[in-house]
């Protein structure tokens, strides 16, 4: 009598596939984030390294010296792509970080938006502001559109 | 302490309204822990399961300039009889960013320690609801997590033949650690020394901790050294440490009457003694983060060298002895963790500790000469669960095998028979849930 039927390993392989394929779930990564700005910053463009010392809390002064306001946009797909393209971090590592910059206190934690038209308003409105969007900005808005280069 | 806090707290008012365009950052967290063991009272009552594990903290920070950013954070905690749930200052400073390569930092500044432990008390940034003890002791925690003084910090990002070598970060801190009576510390060097403390005391300290993270994406390497001058006075422990320490000084003596003579009229228990030298430690260790997977090595050496004085009582006189106190010790840990969902981490870790690292099976050392031979080692194999909830709050689920029991005297006083009471092999469990906003 065979115990272990065609059927069952069939069943087997399938579901070991799906519990392969849930314990590794790869999130949908969107096109690179455009990088934005306030009005008063001088700098035009900025290099990944120079991101990337930004956004964990290395350099935090503009060379108008303005302090660095961050601002996070929290759509999880531009969020997961820029923190993976930028950081090398997931956004539940990005977060711990600046938790654990805050709680020892060497910084300030980064303002979280939900909502892409506030964040850009924000930062129109913030001396020192940067973040990251989706896509260009609305025509009429005042705000500087960093080019990126490696 | 209560001074401190008032000034504190006025002059961050005071600043406070001077503060730019930035209003004031509030961030807290709770954590609530549960213990248990199968053998052995890790901390009081572990055996029977024991809540007196928790920790709570208020942090506020503000902009005051472009460059200088200043951040207060209030503590309290409770671990056995450590804490006590007493409200303390983990840290309170003004941070000036001169250059990315140089920061000033003043006040009471969080003590840097190997890769995590400046983030011990906020449980959740990391997966574990324990550290590594062989490299991050708990009973360590309660003196080394601040120092008043200054830190001076920054970045660098040298290049070799036009070649990025990634980023170079150091913390140099100095100023003063307190190690007072009943502190972990204190209690550890006080039992290694077979000493009832009457008072313990500390000098200035340093710390120099360097950061590489190297060009390869997601590999750092730290290395660290910290150095804190300490003295502790107090009185020999009538044990047979002490008993055998003077057996072992008359050895010596080929004159049979004069070593009769010193066998009945030299006293060395219960008279007193003191402690004078540094407390060293020297970390390394690597980590390798890629996606969702963070591996991590560390090893800590941590040394105790001290002159000690005894006023041995030898008649009616008072005959001092004066020799040397080297010890090292050893701790190291390998982990790894991985972040299968938004909702669940795993982690698991192998930790190592010798507190005598010449005397890794407590065989030659007078040290434990009272105690079993499992006190010279504990080897901690770690499995560690974490579900977040959202990100304001998760619950950790953890379970430890222990093999040897040489931190169990950390903060348990145990009594010479109470040694002999325990396990070399045994069990913990931990739980935690913890909040923060």
């Amino acid at each position: 009598m065979t115990i272990v039927t065609k059927h069952h390993f069939n069943a087997f392989l399938l579901f070991l596939l799906l519990g392969v394929c849930l314990m590794f779930p790869k999130p949908a990564i969107s096109g690179d984030p455009v990088l934005i700005g306030s009005p008063d910053i001088f700098e035009s463009t900025l290099t990944k390294k120079e991101i990337r010392n930004i956004y964990l809390g290395k350099k935090k002064k503009w060379l108008n010296g303005h302090a660095i306001k961050l601002t996070v946009n929290d759509t999880p797909e531009v969020q997961i792509s820029f923190t993976s393209v930028y950081l090398q971090k997931t956004p539940a590592q990005f977060i711990t970080f600046w938790k654990n910059m805050v709680f020892v206190g060497q910084g300030r934690f980064p303002k979280f938006f939900s909502n892409e038209k506030e964040l850009i308003d924000y930062i129109q409105s913030t001396d020192g502001a940067i973040g990251f969007i989706s896509t260009d900005p609305p025509e009429g808005k005042d705000v500087r559109r960093f080019i990126i280069s490696d | 302490m209560k001074k401190l806090v008032c000034i504190l707290i006025v002059l961050f008012s005071v600043n406070l309204s001077m503060a730019m365009d930035d209003e004031l950052d509030i961030h807290g967290f709770v954590a609530q822990g549960f213990l248990k063991t199968d053998h052995n009272n890790f901390i009081q009552n572990t055996e029977d399961g024991t809540f007196q594990f928790n920790e709570m903290g208020l942090n506020f920070n503000t902009q005051l300039s472009d460059s200088l950013l200043m951040s207060i954070q209030f503590f309290a905690s409770d671990f056995g009889d450590i804490g006590n749930d007493e409200i303390t200052i983990s840290h309170a400073n003004v941070d000036y960013y001169f250059r990315e390569w140089l920061c000033i930092k003043a006040g009471i500044n969080r003590g840097a320690f190997g890769f995590y432990g400046d983030t011990r008390d906020i449980d959740m940034l990391r997966t574990y609801v324990f550290l590594p003890t062989s490299v991050y002791p708990e009973a360590y925690r309660d003196c080394i997590n601040s120092a008043k003084g200054v830190e001076i910090h920054g970045n660098m990002y040298p290049s070799l033949l036009a070649l990025e070598m990634g980023d170079l970060s150091y913390r140099f801190q100095y100023g003063f650690i307190d190690i007072p009576k009943g502190s972990g510390i204190e209690r550890i060097l006080a039992k290694r020394g077979h000493t009832d403390t009457l008072s313990s005391s500390t000098d200035t300290s340093f710390n120099l901790l360097l950061t590489w993270d190297t060009p390869m994406p997601g590999l750092r390497i730290q290395g660290q050294y910290v150095q804190i001058g300490y003295q502790l006075n107090g009185t020999t422990k009538d044990d047979i440490f002490w008993k055998q320490t003077k057996e072992d000084m008359l050895l010596g003596i080929e004159d049979d009457a004069y070593r009769s003579f010193l066998e009945d009229s030299l006293v060395i228990t219960n008279v007193p003694i003191n402690f004078s030298g540094d407390i060293s430690m020297i970390v390394y260790g690597a980590e390798y983060t890629r996606k969702n997977l963070v591996i991590a090595f560390e090893e800590a050496i941590y040394g105790q060298a001290f002159d000690y004085t005894i006023d041995a009582r030898l008649s009616d006189s008072i005959l001092k002895k004066t020799d040397s106190l080297n010890n090292k010790g050893l701790g190291y840990y390998y982990a790894a963790s991985y972040q299968f969902y938004d909702w669940l981490k795993m982690g698991a870790y192998y930790a190592v500790t010798y507190p005598l690292k010449d005397d890794k099976k407590g065989k030659d050392n007078l040290v434990f000469i009272d105690r079993p031979s499992y006190f010279a080692w504990q080897k901690d194999s770690c499995l560690s669960l974490e579900f977040d909830f959202n990100r304001h709050s998760s619950l950790k689920l953890e379970a430890h095998y222990m093999d040897g029991g040489t931190q169990l005297d950390y903060i348990v006083n145990l009594d010479p028979e109470g040694y002999f009471d325990t396990q070399r092999y045994w069990y913990l469990f931990a739980a935690k849930l913890s909040f923060n906003f």
